[in-house]
Parts: structure tokens; C-alpha cells; sequence
């Protein structure tokens, strides 16, 4: 059944059709999700604008990176940023990765650290998954072929 | 996300189980969330740290990419390109890949926030936790190799 409706979804009379909707679809499940990710998620940004609402908040940040580095606090960045964490920031150097847990102090208006794991085997999980970046890419002038202006495997 | 090594490598196992054929479009499937979401989202990261002023919904809209629904989108709109004799396997494989990869990266442990597997019917994220984001970088070599020698010994005439 599923194989049918993905037939017909892509024979040939339709399958323009199907290209420009689900390119429209992309585009605006795109544009939803960055409406949620950037005003209704109730991260870092939201406690800077809701300060009272958020005090004492937990707020977790998985997997980023270190940019800056004070004597006691550090400053981090993902996508967005960069946002001040009140921590003692012993052993750490920018670039490193981290993953933090902690709690929104408005007073700060930063937040303080309860917890922190180091990433140190980041760089070689970067360097690997470059090197699968790199294989995909020269890999596929050797998988795919053009044919009547169609894509072949 | 686990790397892409580990990603690539159990998509050729997979195929080496199946004996399947359109192994290039399966493992194509498992670099497209990541190819698609987190590339992107780096550069963006790179250019903003350097001063460049981007707007966060930029990075932030390529992130369906790496969710189910976005998965499937894109695995149709690539498989729209193909013959037409093509297009239905092409298509199986890619998003077969894709969700190959999502599967993966759900053992991961990211303090509790998970993928989003039901946008936009749902906000609710998911994670199993099983192991740390980098858990899978030392083994990943040597699990490359077996998984290539794998497959080739299982699809050989």
C-alpha cells in the first residue's frame, strides 16, 4: 500500500506537481519550526525577556561551545548566543565543548552552573564525521549518473 | 548525532543484512539529516560568532531537516529528480536511511533534550539516553572497515 501511494505520488504525469508541494511543505515546515525555536521556546532568550517568570529556572544546554573565558564565569555558543554561564571555569579553554546544566539567575541575568561535562573527544567526532562529509561527497559523482535529464544510480 | 563514519557504517550493515540493492541511496540517506540540519547550522554558528549578524530562525529552519516529517519531505523532493523507474526505491532508501540515522542518534544522552519526533503535531521531545554524544568516535574506524568488508562479503555473486 505505502509503495503504491509513493508510485503514484511519483509517476511521471504528477511528479511535478509532487516536487513543487513538497518543496512548499519544507519550506514552510521550515518557517514553523523557526517561529517555535526562536520566540515560544522557553530557553535562555525568554528568561532575559521574563526575568521574574524565570528565575530559578533549570535550563539545560547540550553540546556547546566554549567562546570565552573569565576568571569566574564563561561564555557560551550554539546556532545562538552567546550566553554567560556563572561558573568557575577551571580547565576549560575556548573551543572546548560542553554540556551544562544549571539555573537562571536574574540577578545575573546569566546561568549559574550546577552541572558541566567536558566534551574532549569532540574535535576527533568533528574530524570524522568531516571525513564522512568528504567520502559522501566524492562518492557520489561515482554513484549517480545523468540520463535524459534524470538522476540514475 | 553520533559521526557521520558510524552513521555511513550501519547503513552499509544494514544493506550487507538485507542484501539489498540501492546501498548508495540508503547510505546517502544516513548523511542527509545531518547534511541537511547541522552543516548548515555550523556555518551559520561560525559566520554569527564572527560578527556576521544572522537572524537565529535562519539556522533554526534547516533543523526540520533532521526530524521525521522534514526527513520524509526531503527524501521526495530528492527521489522527484530520479528516472522514474528509480524513484520509489530511491526514495524507500534515502528515508530508510534517514530514519537509520534518527534511530542512532536517539540512544544518545543530550541531558534529557531530545529529538523532536511528531513536529508539528507536537512540541514533545524524546531521547533513550543510552550513550554520550561521543561515544561512538573510537570504535568508529575499525567499525567502518568491518562494516564495508561486511557488505562486500554478503553481496558478493
Amino acid at each position: 500500500m505505502l509503495e503504491n501511494a509513493i508510485n503514484a505520488l511519483l509517476r511521471p504525469g504528477r511528479v511535478l506537481w509532487t516536487g513543487m508541494l513538497t518543496a512548499i511543505l519544507l519550506v514552510g515546515l521550515g518557517v514553523r519550526y523557526a517561529d517555535f525555536a526562536a520566540h515560544q521556546r522557553q530557553g535562555f532568550q525568554w528568561c532575559l525577556e521574563n526575568p521574574d517568570a524565570c528565575d530559578g529556572r533549570e535550563i539545560l544546554l547540550p553540546v556547546w561551545d566554549v567562546v570565552a573565558v573569565e576568571p569566574d564565569s564563561y561564555t557560551v555558543f550554539k546556532v545562538t548566543g552567546p550566553i554567560p554561564i556563572a561558573g568557575d571555569p577551571a580547565g576549560l579553554t575556548v573551543g572546548d565543548t560542553v554540556s551544562i546544566r544549571g539555573v537562571f539567575r536574574k540577578e545575573q541575568k546569566a546561568i549559574v552552573e550546577t552541572h558541566r561535562t567536558l566534551h574532549s573527544r569532540r574535535p576527533l567526532k568533528k574530524a570524522l564525521s568531516g571525513t564522512g562529509l568528504l567520502l559522501f561527497f566524492v562518492g557520489l559523482p561515482f554513484c549517480l549518473r545523468i540520463r535524459n535529464k534524470r538522476l540514475v544510480l | 548525532m553520533a559521526d557521520l563514519i558510524t552513521h555511513m557504517a550501519t547503513g552499509l550493515v544494514f544493506k550487507a543484512g538485507t542484501r539489498g540493492r540501492y546501498t548508495a541511496a540508503l547510505v546517502a540517506g544516513t548523511v542527509l539529516p545531518d547534511l541537511g540540519a547541522r552543516v548548515p547550522a555550523m556555518a551559520f554558528s561560525a559566520l554569527a560568532q564572527s560578527g556576521v549578524p544572522i537572524a537565529p530562525e535562519i539556522p533554526y529552519a534547516f533543523e526540520v531537516l533532521h526530524m521525521p516529517v522534514g526527513m520524509l519531505l526531503l527524501c521526495l523532493l530528492i527521489a522527484c529528480f530520479f528516472d522514474p523507474v528509480q524513484r520509489s526505491a530511491v526514495f524507500l532508501n534515502l528515508f530508510g536511511g534517514c530514519l537509520l540515522h534518527l534511530a542512532l542518534d536517539l540512544t544518545q544522552d543530550h541531558l534529557g533534550v531530545g529529538y523532536l519526533l511528531a513536529f508539528p503535531v507536537s512540541t514533545a521531545d524524546f531521547e533513550l539516553g543510552w550513550m554520550g554524544t561521543e561515544a561512538t568516535v573510537l570504535w568508529a574506524p575499525l567499525f567502518a572497515i568491518a562494516s564495508l568488508v561486511l557488505w562486500r562479503w554478503r553481496l558478493r555473486p
